[in-house]
């Protein structure tokens, strides 16, 4: 094996370990971090991890610090580079992640409203929409729970969508499929 | 005079009610920002215009201030449009009105699986790091055995004796007479010392040994919390004047002064300030 070719390897593992071992409170590494460890290719590394991801039915996502069409070489730096599923998970991996089934339904209520809204919307416009499904109590208690978990952000009584939600919910399919489900019950 | 002039009189309502406006335009743009409500229910060009024209007749720091707050939030309703535009633009704009009727029509769980259908979770491992295993190694090779911890304790003795209460007073376990007497002295005392001069909290309370002027210092505050002193301040001497009262008095409007008193603090009043002196 070639030199330079062992080299690309151990850079492969490096940035395997980078991705997935959580190092902050967040999961997820910094575009510079990966930057620092693995040299100022690191996206090509990136790009070559994603493709041995894609055999475990993974993929690395990456979510960019504000509203980027084009990103740029700084946009990568600021970003955060993540492992998520490929595809879509099942309902049964829902539940084993320690939500309750109303749960999860008042989540994809919260997050397709308020990406309908633009993306922010004021917290009491939200538990009315809550509240005709849920008690008062549980409404206040799930959303600050999904404040903590990431999947919503406030800003006062502004909420919008959470970091977490950008990772992991593809928002465009939410509301599609939403639109297109059957609506009895 | 410049009452007597009615076009200084006009100009100043003129710049009050003008003043008004702009505080109007800041609470409006505020209100649709902080409700996320449709930024164009705001009329910019019109606002634009009631701004230049405040700028024109405006000399003060407090209206360019007000301005400039005015103008930024007009701006954030700038900003905020632009993103509404391009969000409605966009081929995956989804109605809310929609949005919230298929909401309100489907049940929890079908809405959960809705959104396991659009949701890819995040993968990631947690594990302790190298650092925090090494700290933890540590504690644990230096951790001496339970067997040693648990025997450094001598074996309790258990006996009864009988004492005096002049014994208890001695050991300041016991107060000599109740509390409300020696309240009651120590008010008639104050009273004397304020006929005299004025007294000082800190020359009042410093005696000769630290457990005595602690007793002082907890009496005073009894006393001011019941309204029997009050206290003033002197910024003079950097200290509070204590003002006996003749009877006492029950004040709603009373506030509570905290007085840092420890051992240091005793010693630099007390003892080194008398020395000094």
């Amino acid at each position: 094996m070639s030199r330079k070719r062992i080299d690309y390897l151990s850079k492969l593992r490096r940035a395997v370990q980078l991705l997935l071992i959580q190092r902050h409170r967040r999961p997820g590494v910094k575009g510079w971090e990966l930057k620092r460890a693995l040299g100022r290719r690191y996206l090509n590394i990136i790009k070559l991890v994603d493709e041995e991801l894609a055999r475990f039915g993974l993929t690395v996502k990456t979510i960019f610090t504000g509203d980027v069409s084009s990103p740029t070489a700084e946009d990568y730096d600021k970003a955060i580079f993540l492992v998520t599923f490929r595809e879509p998970a099942k309902i049964s991996d829902v539940l084993t992640a320690g939500l309750r089934i109303d749960d999860v339904g008042a989540l994809a209520a919260s997050l397709a409203y308020i990406n309908s809204k633009g993306g922010s919307i004021n917290r009491r416009e939200l538990e009315s929409i809550l509240i005709e499904k849920l008690p008062r109590w549980r409404v206040d208690s799930l959303i600050d729970r999904f404040i903590r978990l990431g999947y919503l952000e406030s800003e006062g009584e502004l909420l919008r969508i959470g970091w977490r939600a950008k990772a992991e919910i593809d928002l465009s399919l939410l509301s599609l499929n939403l639109l297109s489900s059957s609506h009895e019950g | 005079m410049l009452e007597a002039d009615p076009r200084r009189r006009w100009f100043k309502l003129g710049k009050k009610s003008d003043k008004r406006r702009i505080e109007r335009i800041v609470k409006a743009c505020k209100y649709v920002i902080k409700r996320g409500s449709d930024p164009f229910e705001v009329d910019v060009p019109r606002y634009l215009k009631v701004l230049r024209s405040y700028i024109e007749s405006s000399l003060s720091p407090e209206d360019l201030a007000l301005d400039l707050n005015a103008l930024e939030n007009v701006s954030r309703i700038v900003e905020l449009q632009g993103d509404w535009i391009k969000s409605r633009s966009s081929t995956l704009y989804f109605d809310p009105m929609l949005i919230e009727w298929k909401i309100k029509s489907m049940s929890l769980k079908n809405l959960a699986k809705v959104f396991a259908s659009a949701w890819r979770p995040i993968v990631s491992i947690s594990l302790i790091s190298n650092k925090g295993f090494e700290t933890a190694a540590n504690y644990w090779v230096n951790l001496p055995p339970l067997k040693g911890r648990w025997g450094r304790l001598p074996e309790a003795s258990v006996g009864t004796e009988l004492t005096s209460i002049e014994d208890l007073i001695r050991e300041k376990l016991a107060l000599k007479g109740s509390f409300s007497e020696m309240l009651e002295k120590f008010w008639e005392t104050l009273k004397k010392k304020y006929v005299e001069g004025g007294v000082y909290y800190w020359n009042f309370i410093c005696s000769e040994d630290f457990e005595s002027s602690l007793l002082k210092a907890y009496m005073l505050s009894f006393l001011s919390t019941y309204g029997y002193i009050h206290l003033e301040f002197d910024p003079s001497s950097r200290d509070y004047i204590i003002i006996p009262n003749e009877r006492r008095i029950e004040s709603e409007n009373s506030y509570s002064i905290t007085v840092s008193f420890s051992f240091d603090e005793w010693v630099r009043r007390c003892k080194c300030e008398s020395k000094e002196n």
